[in-house]
């Protein structure tokens, strides 16, 4: 809302394009822009409750700037009291008679909708990220940053004896990326996709989607022994604040060895093609 | 700060709500429909190219299509179909007559679409035309037979003229050649649902079960839904299926008119918007399925995936969409419940023990092939589940079987039971506390059910008092509170039993309560308080303006 200009645009319009604008960017605008922000095909889902808040914002900014000094006041007031008082012809008449008749059924069905008895539904909101159970916080992946030891070993096992240990790493890190791979389309394929884009063809079927990878919101924000957790323990190692009731994750404990699930996690992002956010370093 | 840099962090701030809000966000996208693949030009088959495509591959098309392009990567044992063997050369969905070998268009074309049903996920959006190529190139360079390599000495491709319009003759000549002369049906069933006679007992070239297409499962065409791609599937056959070319018995027209016959029986998916809502009825409610007392309710579609949260899993079930109805009257709330099923399975054999986590053999999925291995011999079955106590708080039993302390009822309708003239009611009430222990009978078993079998469709209906006595089931389905519900299912041609079966997420049923008197009294009430009020404003303005 301007400061007005010098020559009188009617207050009362000006108001009302005002409210109309904020509306429509919200309506149409933002999940463009939503899009365009995050990268994605498809765009953020916009809550009724939050487009609800900023008109009511915009329509506080609105009684705010009317109310500043009389004289707006009146001139804001002006074409509502002529239109209430009548007394114009034509179509002002006839939509004049139309308000007239609709605000009292408006009224009648907001006391109707009150009165009569609503279903109980007891829903909260999703809480995406818990809080990483502290065992499993100063876990690290074995095969990011693998230790001589470990190459060593391995380069004696692939008969690789002679190369630089700086090569053996590189072998290494492939062998362990193609054998995440293939774990990676064996077991989280069917819900997360081939790309990791949570396109898995058991996806069809459940209500809440399975985590798309390449979205930043999911395993980028995340360190990797979160997903080491969330693979551990899937749906049922969820806290109830994150509806576990709803998640078809499975718990694989017990079924993928620890190792393997390493390299899986490795894939998952290879995959997907991100990286894995790195634990907050702290003074000693 | 640049004037774009201020409006991207000021919108950043206005959407921030959102971000945290949009953690839930329904599936209702993931419909695979294929889309069309756009004009493109193709680059050079050079060695530098096909180099680069070796890369691609490794990371990914090589988990599922193999080191040696031939379906042997560590997934393909997993998945049904099995991945394509490139080193034999032969492919099915493409514009080259029957085993020619296809068009790299036609190659291309699968890249970018995905094929849907599969494991082969569409890669437009993740690699780049040129990328799509080169991956193309390596793949046919490498793994081909050495007779199909060189692009020019593959055969050409089929001619597709333009489309005749789709109208009501068109389908109607279509319908009479399906059923007749073409002989369609013999494989894709009367009504196309993939039922006919021989369907469930062919097998692909290599011996791998190979089912007809379900024409009314719009998301299931593997070569894309359009009449064009009908045709063109008509036209070529589908090599190594059991789907001939018909290039010589059908003119040209009578492939186009099958195409708009098989279009114009796809059907279009209704997902349940919010809630299950029982229709009120006033009389008895009948447990024929084909009651006209059904025409008049809405229904909801519940899509269906296979169960791969608890072993042992399924990921490649054969329901993957539960139709349901639901009416109650002043006693008893029922369902019917519909699904496509190619063959009823009324007889039932118990199966062995499921496989113990982490002992020798233990796979997390069932290894698929060989296909004689694959289980057989179970009922088709289906079930209502539903909390046994109503929520209290938004905490719900979890949707797999439920648990301890948050235990789930089953309607367990069996069809081997539905068979059996000696049973009270093919319907079983059960008990589940989760999926470590099998679920047990309630103390009372109140609910009555049929199924019948028509068609390739099973159509069920299941239905039980409103109130009940029975502590172990809901003992009181009440108007105005919203029920946790999920469905199950199994078919017993897949080998579906126990865990191995399609399931749904929870919806809600609600039975609306009745609006009492004094709701309309009070709105009325309002009504004539807001006319007076708007007489005396319209007065008082007019009395200040003279």
């Amino acid at each position: 809302m301007n400061e007005s200009p010098k020559k009188e645009f009617p207050i009362f319009w000006g108001c009302a394009l005002a409210v109309l604008v904020v509306y429509l960017v919200f309506k149409f605008a933002a999940p463009v822009i939503s899009m365009w922000i995050v990268g994605r095909t498809r765009p953020l889902p916009l809550p009724r409750t939050l487009m609800f808040i900023y008109t009511a914002l915009a329509l506080l900014g609105v009684g705010l700037f009317v109310t500043t000094s009389e004289r707006k006041m009146d001139a804001f007031m002006a074409p509502v009291i002529t239109f209430i008082g009548g007394g114009q012809g034509g179509i002002i008449a006839i939509i004049r008679m139309a308000v007239l008749v609709a605000f009292p059924l408006l009224i009648g069905w907001v006391t109707f909708s009150k009165a009569a008895p609503a279903v109980q539904y007891l829903t909260s909101i999703r809480v995406q990220h818990p809080t990483l159970p502290g065992k499993f916080e100063k876990l690290e992946n074995p095969f990011r940053n693998p230790d001589d030891a470990r190459l060593k070993k391995f380069a004696e096992e692939k008969g690789l004896g002679n190369m630089e240990l700086a090569k053996v790493k590189e072998v290494f890190a492939e062998q362990v990326l193609a054998e995440g791979r293939g774990l990676f389309q064996i077991n989280c394929r069917p819900c997360h996709g081939s790309r990791a884009n949570s396109n898995g063809p058991m996806a069809w079927g459940f209500r809440l989607r399975p985590a798309d990878f390449t979205d930043p919101g999911t395993i980028p924000t995340v360190v990797e022994p979160y997903v080491f957790w969330r693979i551990n323990e899937g749906a049922f190692g969820l806290p109830a604040e994150s509806t576990p009731w709803d998640s078809a994750m499975p718990s694989w404990r017990g079924e993928i060895p620890e190792e393997n699930m390493w390299k899986i996690i490795l894939a998952d992002y290879d995959i997907a093609g991100v990286t894995p956010r790195m634990p907050e370093k702290h003074h000693e | 700060m640049s004037a774009s840099l201020f409006i991207k962090r000021a919108s950043l701030l206005l959407l921030l709500p959102l971000f945290y809000l949009s953690s839930v966000v329904l599936a209702q996208e993931s419909l695979p429909f294929v889309e069309e693949a756009p004009p493109t030009k193709k680059i050079e088959r050079s060695l530098e190219n096909i180099k680069a495509g070796e890369k691609i591959y490794q990371k990914r098309c090589l988990p599922c299509h193999g080191v040696k392009g031939s379906s042997d990567g560590p997934a393909a044992v997993y998945l049904d179909p099995r991945p394509r063997d490139f080193t034999r050369g032969i492919f099915k969905i493409k514009t080259t007559l029957l085993d020619a070998p296809p068009t790299d268009e036609d190659h291309f074309r699968i890249v970018t679409r995905g094929i849907p049903g599969t494991a082969m996920p569409s890669w437009k959006t993740l690699l780049s035309e040129d990328e799509r190529w080169q991956v193309i190139f390596y793949e046919q360079q490498t793994f081909f037979p050495e007779d199909r390599k060189d692009p020019s000495k593959r055969p050409a491709p089929i001619v597709i003229g333009a489309e005749p319009p789709m109208t009501p003759e068109s389908i109607k000549k279509g319908d009479d050649l399906f059923h007749g002369k073409a002989g369609c049906f013999v494989c894709h069933g009367n009504g196309g649902k993939g039922d006919g006679p021989i369907a469930t007992t062919m097998r692909d070239i290599w011996g791998n079960p190979q089912l007809p297409r379900n024409f009314t499962k719009s998301w299931q065409f593997k070569g894309g839904r359009d009449p064009k791609d009908i045709y063109t599937r008509m036209t070529t056959g589908i090599f190594a299926s059991g789907m001939p070319s018909f290039a010589t018995q059908l003119t040209d027209a009578e492939r186009w008119d099958i195409a708009h016959f098989v279009r114009s029986i796809q059907k279009e998916l209704k997902p349940v918007q919010s809630d299950i809502k029982p229709k009120k009825i006033s009389g008895t409610i009948s447990l024929d399925p084909n009651d006209p007392l059904w025409n008049s309710v809405d229904y909801a579609d519940i899509p269906m995936s296979g169960q791969v949260t608890v072993p042992p899993r399924l990921q490649t079930p054969q329901i993957d969409l539960m139709t349901v109805k639901a009416v109650y009257n002043s006693k008893e709330v029922a369902f019917l419940l519909v699904w496509d099923d190619r063959r009823a399975n009324t007889t039932h054999a118990e199966p062995p023990p499921p496989p113990v986590p982490g002992t020798e053999g233990y796979t997390t999925y069932p290894v698929l092939y060989p296909s004689e291995n694959r289980p057989t011999g179970y009922r088709d079955a289906v079930a209502v589940q539903m909390a046994v106590k109503i929520p209290d708080s938004p905490e719900l039993p979890h949707f797999v079987a439920g648990s301890q302390d948050k235990p789930v009822n089953l309607w367990y309708w069996k069809a081997d039971l539905n068979e059996d003239p000696s049973v009270k009611t093919p319907v079983e009430m059960l008990i589940s506390k989760g999926h470590k222990k099998p679920p047990v009978p309630t103390k009372i078993q109140n609910v009555m059910g049929k199924g019948v079998f028509k068609d390739g469709q099973w159509k069920a209906v299941l239905k039980r008092p409103l109130v009940s006595e029975d502590p172990t089931s809901i003992t009181n389905i009440e108007p105005g509170k919203a029920i946790p519900i999920a469905f199950h299912a199994w078919d017993g041609n897949n080998g579906e039993v126990g865990t191995q079966m399609s399931i749904s997420s929870w919806y809600f049923m609600v039975i609306e309560k009745e609006v009492p008197k004094e709701a309309y009294a009070y709105t009325l009430g309002m009504i004539i308080l807001v006319i007076g009020l708007e007489f005396f404003v319209i007065k008082k303005v007019r009395s200040k303006k003279v």
